[in-house]
């Protein structure tokens, strides 16, 4: 039998099953609609597809709560369909689907360091550091004459990887990038 | 605390714009007691007492509402009653737009319907956003319990689901899995799950409760399954709670035995009964009556982003 949890131990964080997949609660309030009994509006993350929703459960309802580990891991290589990874606590290789990370696969570059989040030892997706530093490999000339500071053009990273950037930007720089908008953030001198 | 000198001041105007409405209605204000003897007996209350006894050592609760002592205050000669007073609910949570304690308006017309009141909270409204220079006077629509619960969940005839069937619904769509579900819960499971995400911010009536969910309304006539309650949600609040009242005393005796006997199938404590209000609803004909949730409107008038920015607690 899995473990349950009620509404009562609900903390940012905690994972727990929903129709039959894994999320985590990224926040939740206690509510009480007028002469109404209690309740818990709960926003809940989807681990797999990080699709949020809302949630509302009763007070002291019992949720299944979702068995959850995150493994520090190293990215090694890509394949036609899948990335793979080797964990750092035991050396072993993973390979993970490149459907099921999504878009999160094209902010992987060598070396890079991630937590892979498993779900029944499944691996099911992997946390990014909010920000990652990449070395320019192409940026185009900026266009002549156009000297506005909010001008930008679009540079390729050592990974593939192609964003928007500000016209100063040249190849060879490091630049760091926020891997939940995908925007660029800062030249940067050390990685 | 950081006292809000602005808000005060601006909370004090409305407040006197409210009874300054009330009297113009000819409405009387009375002072009604917060500490009684026969509390409100809602499962759904956590009722706080005071530690202190009458002469016949019995408890003393605080107020979840001032509505039986306006209750039997209109069953004399007065015919249009308001009260502004502080009421309590326990264990409720405080957040951005609820306390523990805050404070209510209530009013009551004998020989008037929730039409006629759902006429007054408009004008009320109206009055007070006038001396804000906001828009002049509108008229919010009045949405149907039956007619959302459709629209949005594809329930038919919500207010005649029994409650085995209710619970069934709940089970199917993952939000419970209690056995014990009450027909409150299966309502405002489906309400806050599928329903109040998607009805309007700008003002609005809900209307016509499914009777479960209204132990001192009256019915409809032509259809019993119905209550005769409104709420008006602004900006997606609620802010008050009002209906036809009933005013058959043997019915509400009924009803408040049957909330006392829901109270102990989930391990609430039994509560005394109020004989003397049963008694006095049959010396009135009709009447209609709200409670608007003070603190609530003056955050909306005034924008504010939490309940603590106009509440001094």
């Amino acid at each position: 039998m899995a473990n349950t949890i009620t509404t009562s131990d609900f903390k940012k964080g905690v994972a727990l099953i929903w129709k039959n997949e894994p999320y985590v609660i990224i926040d939740f309030q206690k509510v009480n609609p007028g002469k109404g009994s209690a309740f818990t509006r709960t926003k809940i993350k989807n681990c797999q597809t990080g699709k949020v929703i809302d949630i509302t459960f009763k007070a002291s309802e019992q949720v299944e709560q979702a068995d959850l580990t995150r493994k520090k891991a190293q990215y090694l290589y890509e394949e036609p369909n899948s990335y793979n990874f080797m964990e750092q606590d035991n050396y072993e290789q993973v390979s993970i689907d490149k459907e099921t990370l999504g878009e999160d696969g094209k902010y992987l570059k060598e070396d890079l360091e991630v937590y892979i989040l498993y779900y029944n030892n499944n691996p099911i997706s992997i946390d990014l550091p909010a920000k990652i530093s990449y070395k320019v490999i192409e940026a185009p000339q900026a266009v002549k004459g156009d000297t506005s500071s909010t001008a930008t053009k679009f540079i390729t990273l050592e990974n593939g990887l192609s964003i928007s950037a500000p016209i100063f930007i040249k190849e060879n720089d490091l630049v760091r990038v926020n891997t939940d908008t995908g925007e660029y953030i800062e030249r940067c001198s050390t990685p | 605390m950081q006292y809000n000198t602005k808000n005060i001041k601006a909370r004090a105007k409305i407040l006197k714009t409210i009874r300054e409405w009330f009297h113009k209605q000819k409405f009387i204000e009375v002072e009604t007691p917060i500490l009684v003897d026969y509390p409100d007996l809602s499962p759904n209350f956590n009722i706080l007492s005071a530690n202190i006894t009458n002469l016949n050592k019995q408890k003393k609760y605080l107020i979840t509402s001032p509505e039986f002592s306006m209750k039997k205050l209109l069953a004399s000669e007065l015919d249009k009653i308001f009260t502004i007073t502080k009421v309590f609910r326990g264990k409720e949570e405080n957040t951005n737009i609820h306390k523990t304690e805050f404070t209510m308006i209530e009013w009551y017309r004998k020989n008037m319907d929730y039409i006629d009141i759902m006429k007054d909270t408009e004008n009320l409204i109206n009055y007070l956003r006038l001396i804000k220079r906001k828009k002049s006077s509108t008229t919010y629509p009045r949405i149907k319990i039956s007619y959302i619960f459709e629209k949005y969940a594809r329930i038919k005839n919500v207010e005649k689901l029994s409650l085995s069937e209710f619970r069934k619904i709940i089970f199917a769509k993952n939000y419970s899995a209690d056995k014990k579900l009450t027909y409150e819960q299966c309502f405002n499971l489906i309400f806050l799950n599928e329903i109040e995400s998607k009805l309007p911010k700008t003002p609005f009536f809900l209307i016509d409760y499914p009777s479960e969910l209204a132990c001192l309304a009256k019915l409809k006539k032509n259809n019993p399954f119905i209550a005769e309650r409104f709420e008006l949600y602004i900006n997606g609040v609620e802010l008050c709670n009002g209906f036809s009242e009933l005013t058959d005393g043997k019915e509400q005796l009924a009803r408040f035995k049957k909330e006392n006997v829901e109270r102990q199938k989930i391990n609430k404590p039994m509560l005394p009964i109020d004989y003397e209000l049963c008694e006095k609803l049959n010396l009135i004909n009709r009447a209609g009556g709200n409670a608007i949730g003070i603190d609530r409107l003056i955050m909306i008038l005034l924008n504010a982003n939490s309940i603590d920015e106009v509440m001094l607690i």
